[in-house]
């Protein structure tokens, strides 16, 4: 079995050797930050004209009024971070794959070949993508259902832990839990796709079968980082006290550093790390 | 081709990017407002210790605002801002001199015109000058009575006298504002405003624990008003007032039980099934 610190030792020694690999990431948060600022000015004239019939029709009229629009904005910045990975991340997920199976191999990093791979590939890890993404959104409004139904049912607690906690902090635990393992048991969908040459159906299948054989290794290299984003959904959450105690602003600016946290150190540090992790088992696994 | 066409693109989304938020358009309006009402927020967190030159500069600007934005909603939140600063620094003379200037300028809108008049009202009994006040405060029930401020106005002057611990006073004020929705739940039976009109009735009732009458009020109005507006609310309330101020139990089940008939998906029908089996018990 490989150690954990081999294999932060190897994403680490990766971006150091080969900065390169960090670019996809640097072009999608660029990407990211131009929808952050489009969902920022999005109540304002002139995007107003365009944006402001979605969120009246969707979340209200008054959600296009200040301050009350930050209290939408990290929920529209998250939407609008989700099509941006759908699009482009499908795109950058497989140029970092190949790059880093380029390095693990030690052979020259040819940037132009990745990207070339990765158009090839994108429709399948686009569909990969989209599927993880579908099944995350439906997912996490099951809990919150179930738990409604007990309890105005007429129950008061479930497993000694009263309503209010389990419809506050419970759904929370639970969507970032879900989260971490939708993510881990399609994870390798990505490699098996781009490096292994597999259709849709087929690598899904891989990643479930290699997620389970690497089960606790994939869930420490994608819940570690993960937690790093902790206090920007503490922060989300408590939107409008901020608003009210700071200034509305600073929702925005937490969404700034929300988005670089995700994409320039969780994302490569869970990508590089399983992409490694993958590229280790298959070299022992063909060696046995 | 495609080149300068992805490259045109790409200026006019800059473009409108940047022109973003410099248009004088009503959300610029509400982001100026709403930073100029946190400086006057900071003004009554303490206003004892702010001193005069903050709250000169705060009315000054409120007042550049109200003049450059004549029209907008917040123009008129912003006049009456200026008169709660003075009132919070006891400048209560600038505060109705204020709000007066206020009455003239919106003399034909009542909402406006009972809202001013309360403020006004409200400065003479800040200062303890209770009769003033009450002339205001009949006069707003006198002139617009069909205004909001107008309509809970005779229940604004008994729960001052509750306050001063004053019952004379209070059952007096609640009389005459018995007498007051009476009429106009006469005047108005078949609307929604007549049913209000005799729930603050049978409000006034309540306040000076009259349970009796309190209940004969909710009874016409379940004659008045059965089968034209939802009643679950009044009939959970007469069972609360049976059991807990009358320990009528026996009628208290019979209203519960109309309530689970008559509205078995009311939002009281869970509760209601609770209480009906709690006094079953008993």
């Amino acid at each position: 079995m490989v150690s954990i610190g081999k294999i932060y030792s190897s994403t680490f020694s990766s971006l150091k050797a080969r900065p390169l690999i960090y670019v996809p990431f640097i072009f999608l948060t660029v990407i990211e930050l131009i929808s952050l600022v489009i969902v920022y000015f999005s109540p304002q004239l002139p995007l107003r004209l365009f944006f402001g019939p979605i969120i009246r029709t969707f979340w209200g009229e008054q959600f296009l009024h200040y301050p009350v629009n930050f209290a939408l904005l990290p929920k529209l910045a998250s939407l609008s971070q989700k099509v941006d990975y759908l699009f482009f991340g499908s795109l950058m997920s497989s140029v970092v794959v190949v790059m880093v199976a380029q390095f693990f191999r030690k052979e020259k990093m040819n940037f132009k070949s990745a990207v070339r791979t990765g158009f090839k590939k994108y429709f399948h890890v686009f569909a990969v993508i989209l599927l993880v993404t579908v099944l995350f959104q439906y997912s996490m409004k099951a809990l919150p259902f179930l738990l409604y139904k007990y309890f105005s049912s007429g129950h008061a607690k479930l497993l000694f832990i009263p309503a209010s906690l389990w419809l506050s902090l419970g759904v929370i635990v639970f969507n970032f839990i879900l989260g971490i393992l939708l993510q881990c048991a399609f994870i390798y969908s990505i490699p098996f796709i781009v490096l292994d040459n597999l259709k849709f159906g087929k690598a899904i299948i891989r990643s479930f079968v290699l997620f389970k054989k690497i089960f606790l290794p994939t869930l420490v290299l994608a819940t570690l980082p993960a937690l790093l984003y902790i206090p920007i959904i503490i922060l989300d959450l408590n939107a409008v006290f901020l608003i009210d105690t700071l200034f509305p602003e600073f929702i925005f600016l937490v969404a700034i550093i929300g988005l670089g946290l995700n994409v320039l150190l969780i994302d490569p540090l869970i990508t590089l790390a399983t992409t490694f992790l993958f590229l280790e088992t298959r070299k022992t696994s063909q060696s046995v | 081709m495609k080149k300068i066409f992805s490259q045109k693109l790409l200026l006019i989304l800059f473009a409108l990017m940047i022109c973003s938020g410099c248009a004088n358009d009503q959300y610029a309006i509400e982001k100026e407002y709403w930073w100029l009402k946190k400086q006057a927020n900071d003004i009554f967190k303490n206003p004892f210790s702010t001193p005069p030159r903050q709250v000169e500069v705060a009315v000054a600007k409120f007042n550049n605002f109200i003049r450059r934005h004549p029209t907008s909603p917040m123009a008129l939140d912003a006049e009456f801002t200026i008169a709660l600063i003075y009132q919070a620094k006891e400048q209560y003379a600038a505060a109705r001199e204020q709000l007066n200037a206020v009455l003239n300028k919106h003399s034909k809108s009542d909402q406006v015109c009972a809202e001013t008049m309360f403020l006004i009202g409200n400065t003479y009994e800040v200062e303890d000058k209770w009769p003033l006040a009450l002339e205001k405060y009949k006069a707003i029930i006198q002139k617009y009575p069909m205004t909001q401020r107008g309509f809970s106005m005779p229940m604004y002057i008994p729960a001052y006298y509750k306050s001063k611990f004053q019952p004379e006073k209070m059952v007096a004020a609640y009389q005459e504002a018995i007498d007051h929705y009476r009429n106009i739940a006469h005047r108005f039976t078949n609307s929604p405003i007549g049913y209000q009109a005799y729930n603050l009735v049978a409000d006034c009732y309540i306040g000076m624990n009259d349970w009796t009458n309190a209940i004969s009020t909710y009874n016409t109005m379940l004659f008045k008003y059965k089968g034209k507006l939802p009643l679950d609310t009044l009939q959970m309330t007469m069972a609360m007032i049976y059991y807990r101020e009358m320990q009528d139990t026996a009628n208290a089940k019979i209203k519960l039980q109309e309530l689970l008939k008559e509205y078995p998906h009311s939002r009281f029908a869970s509760q209601a099934k609770k209480f009906l089996k709690e006094l079953e018990k008993k």
